[in-house]
């Protein structure tokens, strides 16, 4: 008959098997995951930056957008609010040729209520204030091209320490609990007629289309949208990118 | 035999309860590894960047095999006395970024495949919150000392242990 000593002996044995199992299968998987997690070699001095000090760190890298994005109202008066525009799952810029969406029929309608009404970009400019807007849905595949052209400013609303185990590069950090004062020194960094588009966790994610609206309706951005697929959309993006960089990956010799 | 066998089934209940959590967990943090680390940066625990990463990468496999032995019934002890272990670091971590405040997201489980994040959103977000996954965790190390406690005291050791 084995006594306590054995079986807590075995027990110990066993538990040590657990965990050594546990991190060897941890470290394969993490190995062979593309969107797994990231060795850092910091320490953890580096604490989460406030959002401001993020913002304007960043600032060097998103005024080209901003820039583009004055230029594109200015040579294009009708990007801005076309309140006649059929409120479909068109965004407002859905007419113009730098427009996110793929050529469906929205578009098509959107220049036709445009074409119909030549004096569109006359009664785009109300005295009145406009009438309550909501953020559009989008996808990092119309998002992509956008952000490679430096046309788009694009947020990450998720908590900062989630940010900071990674983001889609090129992302700013505004979480939804930023106060405002970082909601408006991000309104001032980057002006209401750049293009923003927001992103959270995933399609089970809400926070980037709350944070959408609050950008349209509490601080005047003209033109918001949110990826509905959110960061995993762009990791599975990553995904198949990695899958079709194997395969096509000549073998050596 | 019928008031014999409803304790034992009481039990192995508990034990599939436990097994399917820890599963649900595990999956819900292997899916999602980049969002689980940044849940554990979001407690501000004092230690390293680099071990905190280790723990996001080590830790669901833990509970992935604890899960799949409690549901199986093999290496049952010792599936809990892992399982009570990562109860407690569970219980530590939660409780101090409940004092202290912290308002962050568990990163434990994956409510999308209820749909609650779309369709209660704050419910979901109750059910993510920090306290709850503090009396959460309390009620789960309740269950897995009342297993051990079961396995370990009150069943003679040679019959219960395999091999």
């Amino acid at each position: 008959m084995q006594g306590p000593a054995d079986l807590v002996s075995r027990i110990v044995c066993r538990v040590a098997a657990i965990i050594v199992l546990s991190f060897a299968l941890g470290l394969a998987f993490n190995a062979s995951n593309p969107i797994g997690v990231a060795w850092s070699s910091s320490s953890k001095k580096t604490e989460p930056t406030p959002a401001r000090q993020t913002l304007a760190s960043l600032s060097a890298n998103t005024n080209a957008p901003q820039a583009q994005s004055t230029v594109n109202v200015a040579a294009n008066p009708t990007v801005t609010i076309p309140v006649q525009v059929p409120q479909t799952s068109a965004p407002p810029a859905a007419a113009t040729p730098v427009s996110p969406l793929p050529a469906t029929q929205n578009v098509a309608s959107a220049t036709n209520a445009l074409a119909s009404s030549p004096n569109n970009a006359t009664n785009i400019a109300p005295p009145s204030p406009p009438p309550p807007r909501t953020a559009q849905a989008t996808t990092w595949a119309a998002t992509k091209p956008l952000l490679a052209a430096g046309k788009v400013v694009l947020v990450d609303a998720r908590p900062k320490p989630i940010y900071e185990a990674g983001h889609i590069p090129g992302a700013i950090s505004l979480p939804e609990a930023s106060t405002p004062e970082e909601f408006a020194a991000f309104q001032k960094q980057h002006g209401t007629n750049a293009h923003v588009i927001v992103y959270c966790s995933s399609t089970s994610c809400s926070i980037s289309a709350r944070v959408g609206h609050k950008l349209i309706q509490q601080y005047g951005f003209a033109t918001v949208e949110f990826m509905t697929g959110g960061y995993q959309e762009w990791q599975q993006a990553q995904l198949s990118q990695s899958k079709t960089n194997a395969n096509d990956k000549p073998v050596k010799p | 035999m019928t008031n014999r066998s409803s304790p034992e089934t009481i039990f192995t209940l508990i034990r599939w309860l436990l097994g399917v959590v820890l599963l649900w967990a595990a999956v819900s943090k292997l899916a999602n590894a980049t969002e689980f680390l940044g849940s554990v940066y979001a407690y501000r625990l004092p230690f390293s960047r680099s071990l905190l990463q280790l723990v996001a990468v080590i830790l669901p496999w833990i509970e992935l095999l604890c899960g799949l032995m409690l549901l199986a019934n093999y290496w049952t002890e010792s599936a809990l006395v892992c399982t009570l272990g990562l109860m407690t670091a569970f219980l530590l971590a939660t409780g101090q970024a409940w004092v202290r405040g912290l308002s962050i997201s568990c990163g434990c489980f994956d409510l999308e495949i209820f749909g609650l994040s779309t369709n209660y959103p704050g419910a979901a977000k109750f059910l993510e919150s920090v306290a709850f996954a503090f009396f959460r965790n309390l009620g789960l190390t309740a269950a897995t000392l009342f297993l051990l406690r079961r396995r370990l005291v009150e069943l003679p050791a040679t019959a219960t242990l395999r091999l």
